[in-house]
């Protein structure tokens, strides 16, 4: 699973820190999110999807194995 | 529950556990001395620690966010995991062991202690079935 957080960070001129904050997680999951290390729970992208407006499919990208 | 609540409760834990570490350190021999010590060491760092978090509003929401962090809590399920599958394995070699050196006795007592862990993940596991 990909995904564009930090793009959409960077747009939002967002730290991780604040990103962090706001989806109530660490900033060390913000960044193996971000590095692709690891996959968020349904909730999880839910919070970020609502965080920066957007949809889910916008966010993250399902890849077929 | 809130936090603040949470916190309390734990702090109300390690105060009972000074109290049974002292009463190891009155009661018992030097063994107990020993283990009383480091359960009043760990006790009190650790009360002092949850009081400083008690007085700081930002350190409270930042430990809870660290404890209810969804990384954080697969890593611990992936570590107790690893940790459950090791000391099966390590168990299963030394029973070997001590029986190959002729020592049946602690043998007999590490393979009922895997067998006992063993049952126990087979309950835990259809009591999780049966509720999700």
């Amino acid at each position: 699973m990909k995904n564009r957080i930090r793009e959409f960070r960077k747009r939002e001129n967002v730290t991780q820190d604040e990103l962090a904050l706001a989806a109530g997680v660490t900033r060390q999951t913000i960044i193996s999110l971000e590095n692709g290390k690891y996959n968020a729970s349904l909730m999880l992208a839910y919070k970020l999807a609502k965080y920066f407006e957007t949809e889910i499919e916008s966010l993250f990208i399902f890849e077929e194995e | 529950m809130n936090f603040k609540k949470t916190v309390k409760l734990r702090m109300t834990l390690y105060g009972v556990y000074c109290l049974i570490g002292a009463a190891m350190i009155f009661a018992g021999d030097k063994m107990c001395l020993y283990f009383g010590i480091g359960f009043i060491a760990v006790s009190l760092f650790k009360l002092v620690h949850y009081a400083g978090i008690l007085r700081d509003e930002s350190a409270m929401e930042k430990m809870q966010i660290a404890e209810n962090d969804e990384r954080n809590i697969m890593l611990c399920t992936k570590a107790r995991s690893a940790a459950f599958s090791i000391f099966a394995m390590l168990s299963g070699v030394s029973v070997v062991v001590l029986f190959a050196f002729g020592k049946a006795n602690m043998g007999q007592t590490v393979a009922l202690s895997l067998c006992v862990y063993l049952v126990i993940y087979c309950v835990c596991y259809g009591i999780l079935a049966k509720r999700y």
